[in-house]
């Protein structure tokens, strides 16, 4: 009995430390997936409007895990100016999100005043409610679908202290999701 | 033959599989914080590559021979999936933590620059591994080598040299009830990964010695109760292209940064029992260290 204890005791030891742990190696995969809308125009008009689109399928991290994606989270999104014509500023900034059909919109965020330069290397972080949130989470369902975006920047009386009298404006807006892909 | 070699580089294939995930993104993490991110690796090496190197501490006065075939696997605790970022960065406050290499969850924060996010990691609970070795013992000490050759896979190219020189102390005390005996290890292990391409180039060194004291004992000569105390340490010398693609750390960016990371081995307490049924020898055990490590091995001892 001694004897059959010293055998088997070690390897009691082993395999039941082996089963308290997992068998399955891999874990779930939560990658941040930061989808850029690029937002361009030139003109003199005293209104701005700049339509830009987005799928997720223009993106690798999204391409390569398509089939095992399980959920799909907005988590934050941010403007940033990355070159404008000196003291370009208008009223009424409107950044406004759609679903692919262009009229159901997702979220909307709207600044009084706007002065663009204040927005370059200082980026404007856009606070979502949380119905917003559940708005943009309820259309990422079905993440295995891609899915895209429609963006629309529009700025009225617009003006700028530059000599020339066509101004430009070249920003971004950088929209922050998180993926949950199973192994 | 090509089928035996691609079994037992499969401690290669985890290798290979580490860099083809990760590798390009490793260069969008900073020196610092690239130190904390790999550390785990460091560690997961030190543990597997002083892993496995005994099952019996009575080592033969006359010739000895032995090839041994082992698995391993290696579980990866919570603690070694995550770490805190602290970017030196004006402005940007406590971050969440973020994947080590092993992890499965990556943090962001709003830069100047727009948002930068950390890489995730290899999201793995456990690390599978191999292994082959074969010694030989003559006069109560026995050396044991390890070694595959610098060879190229695509654009890896990967190799490892290691020996163990054991002596039986036992031999020398006259009615001990178990044999004992004392071993010193070195493994080096090492992958270089260069495609041509500047930002893609990663070189690795792993360097990790052990010294060890193990006992065991015969059971009605077919089983072999072992168990061991082992002092350890690792560190890992990394060379890799940081290019800043936030535009964060300009003095950093755009070049190749050398590194050395010490892994989280120190002691380890080993248990096991083989069963040994002529020239052949089966044998299973639990390595507790930081990283609890299973083996599992076939041996040829003669």
């Amino acid at each position: 009995m001694k004897k059959f204890n010293r055998i088997f005791l070690p390897l009691l030891i082993i395999v039941t430390l082996f089963c308290s742990y997992s068998c399955d190696p891999f874990d779930d995969l939560f990658l941040t997936l930061s989808m850029d809308l690029e937002f361009t125009t030139s003109g003199n008009n005293s209104t701005i409007l700049i339509p830009a689109s987005i799928c997720l399928s223009n993106f690798k991290d999204y391409n390569d895990n398509q089939k095992n994606i399980e959920e799909i989270n907005y988590i934050s999104s941010a403007y940033l100016t990355l070159s404008a014509t000196t003291g370009l500023q208008g009223d009424n900034l409107r950044l406004t999100f759609y679903q692919a059909d262009h009229t159901t919109i997702l979220f909307q965020y709207t600044q009084n005043h706007f002065v663009a330069g204040d927005y370059v290397n200082n980026p404007l972080e856009i606070v979502l409610t949380e119905q917003e949130k559940a708005s943009v989470n309820n259309y990422l369902e079905e993440p295995q679908v891609d899915k895209c975006f429609y963006a629309v920047l529009e700025l009225s009386n617009v003006s700028h202290t530059a000599p020339q009298q066509n101004y430009y404006l070249s920003s971004k807006m950088e929209f922050l999701t998180k993926l949950k892909i199973k192994p | 033959m090509k089928k035996l070699s691609m079994i037992l580089l499969f401690v290669f294939f985890i290798s290979s599989n580490f860099y083809s995930q990760i590798g390009v993104k490793l260069s969008s993490l900073q020196p610092d914080e690239l130190k904390e991110y790999i550390k785990p690796a460091s560690t997961w090496f030190g543990t597997v590559l002083n892993s496995a190197t005994y099952y019996d501490a009575d080592v033969p006065e006359v010739f000895g021979f032995k090839f041994n075939v082992i698995g391993m696997w290696t579980i990866v605790p919570d603690g070694q999936k995550t770490f805190k970022p602290k970017p030196n960065i004006t402005g940007v406050g406590e971050l969440e933590p973020t994947a080590t290499v092993f992890g499965n969850q990556s943090s962001y924060f709003l830069s100047d620059h727009g948002f930068y996010t950390y890489p995730a990691g290899l999201a793995l609970n456990a690390v599978p591994s191999a292994m082959y070795q074969v010694a030989g013992s003559l006069f109560n000490t026995e050396l044991m080598l390890r070694f595959y050759p610098s060879t190229q896979y695509d654009e890896v190219k990967v190799g490892l040299f290691g020996f163990g020189i054991k002596h039986d102390i036992s031999s020398h005390i006259p009615l001990v009830p178990v044999d004992i005996s004392v071993q010193l290890l070195y493994n080096h292990f090492n992958l270089n990964h260069n495609n041509g391409d500047v930002e893609d180039y990663t070189d690795v060194k792993s360097n990790n010695i052990a010294f060890n004291v193990h006992a065991s004992k015969k059971l009605a000569s077919v089983f072999i109760v072992y168990g061991g105390l082992q002092y350890e340490s690792s560190s890992m010398d990394l060379e890799y292209y940081y290019e800043d693609p936030n535009n964060l750390y300009p003095e950093l960016a755009n070049k190749n940064h050398k590194l050395k990371i010490d892994g989280d081995n120190h002691f380890r307490f080993t248990l096991g029992g083989a069963l040994k049924l002529g020239y052949f020898v089966m044998n299973a055990d639990v390595n507790l260290t930081k990283l609890t490590t299973f083996t599992l091995g076939l041996s040829l001892d003669i």
